[in-house]
């Protein structure tokens, strides 16, 4: 992939060939998800839900476990790097996992005939939500940075083992969330639609690359112009102190 | 035995009902990202303007 900076956005050769890959990947998901895969004996139709629904939340589940390795190494090492990359993460982790709630609760009123309840997978899935909203709040405070990015990061450290709960949670207690379908040996789904759901992880695998660079690139510039800000300020300063202060008028 | 009138609209009814929810899903979760990738790209067009070449550093 070309590292090099264009002049016109965040955008490079290597991400023009992956957001090009997405894209025909995308439509062809479309297409299987919605005209050439078989409905279900008993879900009919909204089983075309799933292909949607289950690559997000992978997706999702899989975007915090990068912010909490993110947050590892920063804590670590104090790369701005892996800093960047945990924040970039968390933000597409939070999108991806509001579109698994908001999936999950239409395929829920038509299977179970309600859009909410509290049971162990639902909960625990709201849970995460909200400490990765959390975790986005803390990346908007307005401290210093390098303070900014330590709070961000001890948050961090809680989406793996909320992510790990929620992944098990249909294992671990009964709940009215179906358990694990695709993860056994023996998976319990017609050839077509596994198929489907399995280019929905990559096609979606791939969107998630290609907007962690793009979220990335728009968060490193996001900090040079606070640098550049700061440094502008500092200069400001100096530049005053060595012209014998600022213009001060009194009454 | 056919199916009777009554029972035919109502498996058309159903099946139309699930195709609107279906819909809805893709709908909601596609624009979602479609939202998220417009503004990502402008704002990465807007911000690349101000800083300085050699300051950018890609990943």
């Amino acid at each position: 992939m070309s590292t090099s900076p264009s002049p016109r956005g965040t955008s490079s050769r290597g991400t023009r060939w992956l957001g090009g890959l997405t894209l025909v990947g995308m439509a062809a998901l479309l297409l299987f998800a919605l005209v050439l895969s078989p409905a279900d004996a008993v879900q009919e139709e909204t089983v075309r839900m799933m292909y949607v629904h289950v690559p997000t939340a992978i997706v999702a589940f899989t975007a915090f476990f990068v912010t909490l390795a993110g947050s590892i190494v920063y804590l670590w090492k104090r790369s701005e790097w892996w800093d960047v990359t945990a924040h970039a993460s968390a933000e597409l982790g939070a999108v991806l996992l509001g579109a698994t709630l908001v999936s999950g609760m239409l395929w829920g009123r038509v299977t179970w005939g309600v859009y909410w309840t509290w049971d162990a997978r639902l909960t625990t899935t709201a849970l995460l939500f909200v400490f990765v909203l959390g975790y986005l709040a803390v990346r908007r405070l307005p401290i210093e940075r390098d303070r900014r990015s330590r709070l961000a990061a001890v948050v961090g450290l809680l989406l793996g083992p909320t992510t790990i709960v929620c992944h098990y949670a249909t294992t671990w207690w009964r709940t009215l969330h179906q358990g694990p379908t695709i993860s056994r040996l023996d998976p319990q789904i017609d050839g077509l639609m596994l198929f489907t759901l399995m280019l929905g992880m990559v096609v979606f695998g791939l969107l998630y690359a290609w907007l962690l660079i793009h979220r990335f690139r728009v968060l490193w510039l996001e900090n040079r112009i606070e640098d550049l800000g700061l440094d502008l300020a500092l200069e400001e300063r100096r530049r005053e102190a060595t012209d014998g202060g600022p213009l001060v008028t009194t009454s | 035995m056919s199916p009777s009138p009554a029972s035919l609209l109502a498996l058309v009814e159903t099946s139309s009902f699930q195709w609107q929810l279906v819909l809805l899903c893709w709908a909601i979760v596609l624009g979602a990202i479609a939202v998220l990738v417009v503004r990502s790209v402008q704002r990465g067009r807007r911000l690349s303007k101000q800083v300085p070449e050699e300051q950018r550093r890609w990943m």
